[in-house]
């Protein structure tokens, strides 16, 4: 597992020389994607939540949820303003 | 510490843990800033009696406006309905205390101490701009005085007070209730108070995230709010996104609260008590899309505001399924017109008014025209008042027999009631008739033709205020004087009318037991149902004993008052430098209040960490799940909205920025690369540590913590050599403009938290010297762990988003 985070990490570090080359929403769109990868690693097997109780990682899933309506709504509004 | 300085009587209430002397305490002091509040209120209500006035400048009219607001709404509402929480949740759920006595006596004095210093803030200039503190008048350019500065560290306080509150009653509700205690069959009030939990734990963590970001903006001469670059509607959004929540989170204990009251007095059970529980859920998740409809006026754009209008008028319809559940509950019942059923009725009456009124601002159009005006004032108050206020008193009355063990004079009360009515009415109905007045202004003139209105409304002020009077003399008196109650002088069905009245020390002799239809029987031998038709017969117990719990520790206070310090400290600093703003810090306070924090921090540590977990209880869902790691899962929640929202004003900000810095210019990417490294590295060694201690090796649990210290140390070096190099440079220093803001004061509190970590890891190290958590009780390294790797997880973001794009 470490060596997925850490290799995650170089891909995220070499994707930063080449981004003149990538598209930058498609660069943002996988750098994001990678970081997300990495939490949810982190957090399912280094946070055991791949092992506890369906319940715990639902409570977990719901602060997201929020945390991501703010930022979608938020940003709904900055498009719209 | 030796306690015994104290008399005994002063030791038991500032040292108690006890749940319901914590309620009391709540109760007690929430009421004394509800004085305090309405002096205010009505100081401001004799100044707009008349045109012209001028018992109160323009300055001051503008500090008691503000401070009103913030002390009803953080001081007074949420902490007397918490007050009945502490006292009377424990022994409806059938629980002997909360999951963490200390945490809760430590959320009190957090609460009192940060009262203190909203009020001290008046000695500085207190906080002048309305409750909502709105950008960008609360820069240093708008408002040098160091009040808000105070004000925002109370803030502050009292958000750290609630969020400890917020995990212990969670835990508690889940996991602690007596057998056969299943949610289902739990009364409406613990339904009600979890749902304000639920709603408290991811709103109040926006509201930290913003109040920090205003103090370091004042403190630091940050630019988050007062850019030109939408700080202000940057605050507006973290703010409402708060703040709407907020005004369920301080209705929805009183709607619980009405919802045992009713049923009592209507000798009948609740009408369709799960659509109640399950409309309030449904208000809950749907306060959190509504915000924006307090910004209809910032120009957020047509889709937004379409959007808020729905959810907005949605938000109202699971208010209709409750109110239309309580009617039907009373309706060709008998009801018993005591205070409290007078009280409760009265409040949803009132409620219906202010609800009613607040679909009209849901419609844009009207919105335009209402917003600002006393229009708005009217319609919040009778929810805020009317709604909340007069059902916190229904419970007054209804649960002082249970906590005092005397009745209180029914008919003062009953005068109390009709006086508050009439008075309520008369103050707040002409405010819907002065829909052209602005909200917040210190005078009018008399061509404005809003005098008698305005007169009118002064009256029943006073009307209005002058009844509480009755309330305080009432209660006063018959706590020495009044008869005794007995244990159920409402002859009520919930379990805490099973209990002597006052409750014993230990709540229950043995915890009840609910039979599978929800009955348990009590007192005069009557069966009555949880809610639901009754059948067969249930006993109360079933002889199983606990001991009765530890209840006295002195770091509660201790170390609320260390932050009290610390943050008094930070915030009654004199302006160094007018440009770029920065305060300089009152050192003295600040060291004071750190050495006492550390001192306080060691003393808690010393001691038991929570109550003995029972293990014939109610906890699904989590019934695998332990007190203790719940609690921490809950409290990485919240900071997963803290930190959210910290990325989100930096998403914010950049977006609306027509320039930033390019890739690589300023940042070394080598460096973040570093870091991310060596943080993942530390992730690797707390496991290896949580392994060790497992397995019982002692030496692997010492290299492993030690490891994560000091790659936490190396994190931290790396990050004060970037910060150094990027601030000695002189073009890139904390207020330089928005990329050297967003990126100082995000990094710099995940970098708070990694210091917090570390002195967690020195904590595990001393312990694990002594030969603690390698003989089976290694939970301890597991629940750092945890809170490690959460850190972890935010620099995995951190670092993509300010080196990377």
């Amino acid at each position: 597992m470490f060596a997925i985070l850490v290799g995650g990490t170089d891909i995220e570090f070499n994707l930063a020389t080449l981004q003149a080359t990538i598209p930058y929403n498609y660069y943002v769109s996988i750098l994001l994607g990678l970081a997300g990868m990495k939490a949810i690693l982190i957090a399912m097997f280094y946070q055991h939540l791949k092992y506890e109780p369906r319940s715990l990682s639902s409570w977990v899933i719901i602060g997201l949820v929020i945390a991501s309506l703010l930022m979608s709504l938020s940003f709904l509004q900055l498009h719209g303003h | 510490m030796s306690q015994d300085i104290f008399p005994p009587r002063v030791r038991r209430w500032l040292f108690t843990t006890n749940h319901k002397e914590v309620g009391i305490l709540y109760l007690v002091t929430a009421l004394f800033f509800f004085i305090a509040a309405g002096l205010l209120a009505l100081t401001v209500r004799t100044q707009l009696s008349v045109p012209d006035n001028n018992v109160l400048n323009a300055d001051l009219y503008n500090q008691f406006v503000t401070v009103h607001g913030l002390l009803m709404i953080f001081w007074v509402l949420s902490p007397f309905a918490f007050g009945f929480a502490n006292y009377i949740i424990p022994l409806q759920i059938g629980a002997r205390d909360l999951a963490f006595p200390r945490l809760n006596a430590m959320s009190y004095w957090f609460y009192l101490f940060s009262g203190v210093a909203i009020i001290m803030s008046f000695i500085f200039g207190a906080p002048d701009l309305g409750w909502t503190l709105y950008s960008p008048q609360t820069s240093f350019q708008f408002t040098p005085a160091i009040g808000l500065n105070v004000g925002a560290a109370a803030l502050i306080l009292i958000t750290v007070s609630i969020t400890m509150s917020s995990v212990n009653f969670l835990v508690t509700v889940f996991k602690m209730r007596a057998p056969g205690m299943k949610l289902r069959n739990m009364p409406v009030f613990p339904w009600a108070i979890l749902v304000t939990i639920f709603m408290m734990l991811y709103a109040f963590p926006s509201f930290l995230a913003a109040v920090l970001l205003l103090y370091v903006d004042r403190a630091f001469g940050t630019f988050y709010f007062s850019s030109i670059q939408g700080g202000a509607l940057l605050w507006d959004n973290v703010f409402w996104f708060f703040g709407h929540p907020e005004v369920y989170i301080v209705l929805f204990p009183a709607i619980g609260l009405i919802a045992d009251v009713i049923p009592t007095f209507a000798r009948r059970p609740l009408y369709g008590s799960k659509y109640i529980i399950g409309s309030m859920i449904a208000a809950a998740i749907i306060s959190f899309i509504v915000w924006g409809h307090h910004m209809f006026v910032t120009g957020i754009g047509l889709t937004s505001t379409k959007l808020y209008t729905v959810t907005t008028i949605a938000v109202s319809l699971p208010f209709d399924v409750m109110v239309i559940a309580m009617i039907e509950t009373l309706i060709k019942a008998r009801v018993k017109l005591k205070a409290a059923a007078l009280f409760a009725l009265g409040a949803i009456a009132l409620f219906v008014i202010g609800g009613i009124t607040g679909v009209y601002l849901a419609s844009v159009a009207l919105d335009h025209a209402l917003r600002g005006t006393y229009f708005v004032v009217a319609h919040f108050h009778y929810i805020m008042v009317g709604g909340s206020i007069m059902g916190l008193i229904a419970g007054l009355y209804y649960w002082f027999p249970k906590f005092t063990g005397r009745m209180y004079n029914e008919t003062v009360a009953k005068i109390h009631f009709g006086v508050s009515f009439i008075g309520f009415n008369i103050l707040y109905f002409p405010m819907f008739l002065l829909l052209d007045m602005p909200r917040r202004i210190q005078t009018y003139t008399a061509d404005t033709g809003w005098g008698p209105l305005n007169s009118l409304a002064t009256l029943g002020g006073f009307i209005f205020g002058g009844a509480q009077v009755l309330l305080f003399l009432n209660l006063v008196v018959s706590q020495r004087r009044g008869p005794p109650s007995g244990p159920n002088p409402w002859d009520a069905w919930t379990l805490e009318w099973s209990l002597p009245s006052p409750v014993p020390a230990h709540d229950f002799d043995t915890i009840p037991t609910i039979a599978e239809d929800g009955t348990y029987r009590f007192g005069n031998g009557s069966s009555y149902p949880n809610g639901s038709a009754h059948s067969g017969d249930s006993k109360v117990g079933n002889g199983l004993a606990y001991s009765h719990l530890e209840g006295m520790s002195p770091w509660p206070i201790v170390m609320a008052f260390a932050a009290f310090l610390f943050f008094l400290g930070l915030s009654i600093g004199q302006p160094s430098s007018p440009t770029p703003v920065s305060y300089k810090p009152f050192w003295p306070l600040i060291a004071d209040g750190a050495i006492l924090g550390v001192i306080s921090l060691y003393g808690y540590s010393r001691e038991r960490f929570s109550g003995h977990e029972e293990s014939h209880v109610e906890s699904w869902p989590f019934r695998e799940v332990p007190n203790v790691k719940l609690g921490i899962w809950t409290f990485l929640g919240a900071e997963v909205i803290f930190f959210g929202v910290l990325i989100g004003a930096y998403f914010f900000v950049r977006t609306n920025s027509a320039t930033w810095p390019a890739v690589g210019e300023l940042f070394s990417i080598r460096n973040g690369f570093a870091m991310t490294l060596v943080l993942l590295t530390s992730s690797l060694t707390a496991i290896m540590a949580l392994a060790s201690a497992k397995i019982g090796s002692r030496n692997g649990l010492i290299a492993g913590l030690l490891a994560t210290f000091g790659l936490g140390a190396s994190f931290l070096y790396i990050k004060a050599t970037e910060w150094i190099e990027l601030g000695t440079h002189g073009v890139f220093s904390v207020a330089s403009g928005l990329p050297a803001t967003s990126y100082f004061i995000t990094t710099g509190t995940h970098g708070v938290h990694v210091v917090a970590g570390m002195c967690m890891t020195v904590y595990l190290l001393a312990n694990t010297v002594r030969g603690r958590y390698i003989k089976g009780d290694y939970h301890a390294i597991e629940h750092f762990g945890l809170y490690w790797h959460f850190v972890d997880i935010v620099w995995v973001f951190l670092f993509p988003l300010f080196y990377l794009i």
